[in-house]
């Protein structure tokens, strides 16, 4: 199988799960979709020489998300509060306060966890992914998880318990 | 109650399902193509613009091959005089005798300038600062060439204490000495060679001034038993020395012999240098005010006998005597250009050696010397009688801080084209 042919296998079984993770990362459609073409167009040179592609990918996937993120703040603003939401469905609801809670994140913060609750990768496979140690892989985690808790209503108590370290994803 | 797990992949239930676009793997190809391209273009122009800022920095710096000439290496006076680089080398060994010694700043890296003599070999007109230990102030050039006195010197640069004499031999490196035992700074005045081997000056010490006679080589120097004013100038191994008003002393310092001699001008204040033509028998000196200059030839004449000096009818302005080529041949260096050195906004005055025929008062110009620096050469004057010739200009190598900075700076704006292209490159 051609190098070519592997990418292409490669891109229709996985730019699924690319996607997802490039939403939760990004918060918007355009930019997800936007920036796994980006991932994919920079995997290509190395493709041949790169024994874990996912893995690769992804970590493209992360620091252009990061990249991204640096030179788009000057034109973004935070906020310590999320916006009232208008009476809607509640899992519409819940899904635009998780995804604007995500939002106000720090980018580092948001791709920890957003690679070790959504991707399931463990401590050890977000550090090699990010490019950090694993207790920066901690240490962001924790941090994340105490923001997403003030934001989130509902991660509290019992639903805090879940997302606590015991409750942690499977270790792969 | 769901983990967050949970959430997230409910979440990610919104992201996009649409398939990527067909022809990544191509887009991918060509792109990593563009970027190769653009990388290289940039890595050659920096690489490109690295070597032009060495070559130019090794091209200035390059001292040029020696000049073919049809005297061989007869020692003789350049054609042009330089400007010397505070950043020429020192000379690695002795030069040779040398026709001209130039005061020059000689830069250095962390310390701004010293000063320092750059002599002029008589042979190849290589420019190079002179190895002088102890370097203090500048002396006279022997009319050789190959004799150099310099007063040695101690101490910080902005503080610098006098303290000694010293002679630099331009054909054997060696160096000899004087460092008197005084317990104040050396005060020594009217220094100036009779023949090429011997030096003749003044020195001021337990509040009496006396003259001395130090032959290079033999011994210190030996009080004079005569006093000697301001040297005039030499002929041969005699020297004319000014004593008072109109009064002026021969002394040949080998044998001793003295003789007293008038010489009346016409004018109160007369500029030195003044000079001695060869055979002794004519003196020239210029007379210099704010408006005008006058060069004054006059026979020298014994005590008693009165000589009328005469006025050189030459177009010279700012005539400075360097010598006599011969009894008939006088050289100046005279201001060349119309405005004078002190005139405001005036970056063009140069200044040339001239041949002045004292007879006709006819004018030949022998040498470029430059701007009013050049006044301040030191010249060989036994090499006065003889042609001049076209060496190469001297190396001007550039601020060795300044290739430093441009070859890191090109560095530095090379490596960010690379960052800032490696970011700008997008699909």
């Amino acid at each position: 199988m051609s190098a070519a042919d592997d990418f292409e296998e490669f891109v229709v079984a996985r730019s699924g799960a690319l996607l997802r993770t490039a939403y939760l990362l990004t918060g918007n459609h355009q930019d997800a979709e936007d920036l796994v073409q980006t991932a994919l167009l920079k995997a290509v040179p190395r493709w041949g020489r790169v024994r874990e592609h996912e893995p690769y990918v992804r970590r493209i996937l992360v620091h252009e998300s990061v990249s991204r993120w640096r030179r788009r703040r000057w034109r973004e603003t935070s906020t310590e509060s999320l916006p009232e939401l208008a009476a809607r469905s509640s899992d519409v609801d819940a899904r635009l306060v998780l995804r604007q809670a995500l939002g106000m994140l720090a980018p580092r913060q948001r791709a920890v966890i957003v690679l070790r609750y959504l991707d399931d990768l463990t401590e050890a496979q977000t550090a090699d992914v990010l490019g950090v140690s694993v207790g920066t892989v901690k240490s962001q985690s924790r941090d994340a998880l105490a923001r997403l808790r003030g934001l989130v209503p509902g991660l509290d108590g019992d639903a805090g318990a879940d997302i606590s370290d015991a409750a942690a994803p499977r270790q792969r | 109650m769901s983990t967050l797990h949970d959430r997230f992949v409910d979440l990610a239930e919104e992201a996009p399902a649409s398939p990527s676009p067909p022809g990544i793997w191509d887009d991918g190809r060509r792109k990593a193509r563009r970027q190769r391209v653009g990388t290289a273009a940039v890595v050659a122009v920096t690489l490109v613009a690295l070597t032009a800022v060495g070559g130019v920095g090794v091209h200035l710096s390059s001292t040029p091959p020696p000049v073919a000439s049809r005297s061989g290496s007869a020692p003789a006076l350049p054609s042009r005089i330089y400007e010397p680089s505070g950043w020429l080398p020192t000379s690695s060994g002795p030069p040779g005798p040398v026709s001209v010694v130039i005061p020059a700043h000689r830069s250095h890296w962390t310390s701004g300038y010293t000063w320092g003599l750059v002599g002029v070999s008589a042979t190849s007109g290589r420019y190079a600062f002179l190895d002088l230990p102890d370097y203090g102030s500048e002396g006279p050039l022997s009319s050789d060439g190959q004799h150099l006195a310099y007063y040695t010197g101690t101490g910080p640069r902005h503080d610098q204490v006098l303290d000694g004499l010293a002679v630099y031999d331009t054909v054997t490196g060696r160096v000899v000495r004087w460092q008197p035992t005084l317990g104040r700074p050396l005060n020594v005045q009217n220094l100036a060679w009779t023949g090429s081997d011997a030096l003749t000056f003044t020195m001021r010490a337990h509040g009496t001034r006396s003259s001395y006679f130090w032959r290079i080589g033999y011994g210190a120097p030996r009080p004079l038993m005569v006093h000697i004013g301001s040297l005039v100038g030499t002929a041969g191994t005699s020297g004319l020395y000014s004593v008072g008003r109109f009064r002026y002393r021969y002394l040949a310092v080998g044998s001793s012999s003295v003789a007293n001699v008038r010489i009346e001008w016409p004018y109160r204040t007369l500029a030195t240098p003044m000079a001695v033509s060869p055979s002794g028998r004519l003196v020239a000196a210029a007379h210099l005010t704010q408006r005008h200059s006058a060069l004054l030839v006059g026979r020298v004449a014994q005590s008693g006998t009165r000589t009328k000096m005469r006025r050189v009818d030459a177009a010279l302005q700012w005539p400075v005597i360097v010598g006599w080529a011969d009894d008939r041949y006088l050289i100046v260096v005279a201001q060349a250009s119309p405005q004078g050195y002190d005139a405001e906004g005036n970056d063009a005055a140069r200044y040339a050696l001239e041949r002045v025929d004292v007879r006709t008062g006819s004018v030949d110009r022998i040498s470029d010397v430059g701007s009013y620096w050049g006044t301040t050469v030191d010249y060989a004057t036994g090499l006065l009688r003889t042609q001049t010739r076209d060496f190469p200009a001297p190396p001007d190598p550039m601020d060795p801080r300044l290739e430093v900075g441009l070859l890191a700076g090109t560095a530095v704006v090379g490596a960010v084209a690379l960052v800032i292209r490696r970011r700008r490159v997008r699909a």
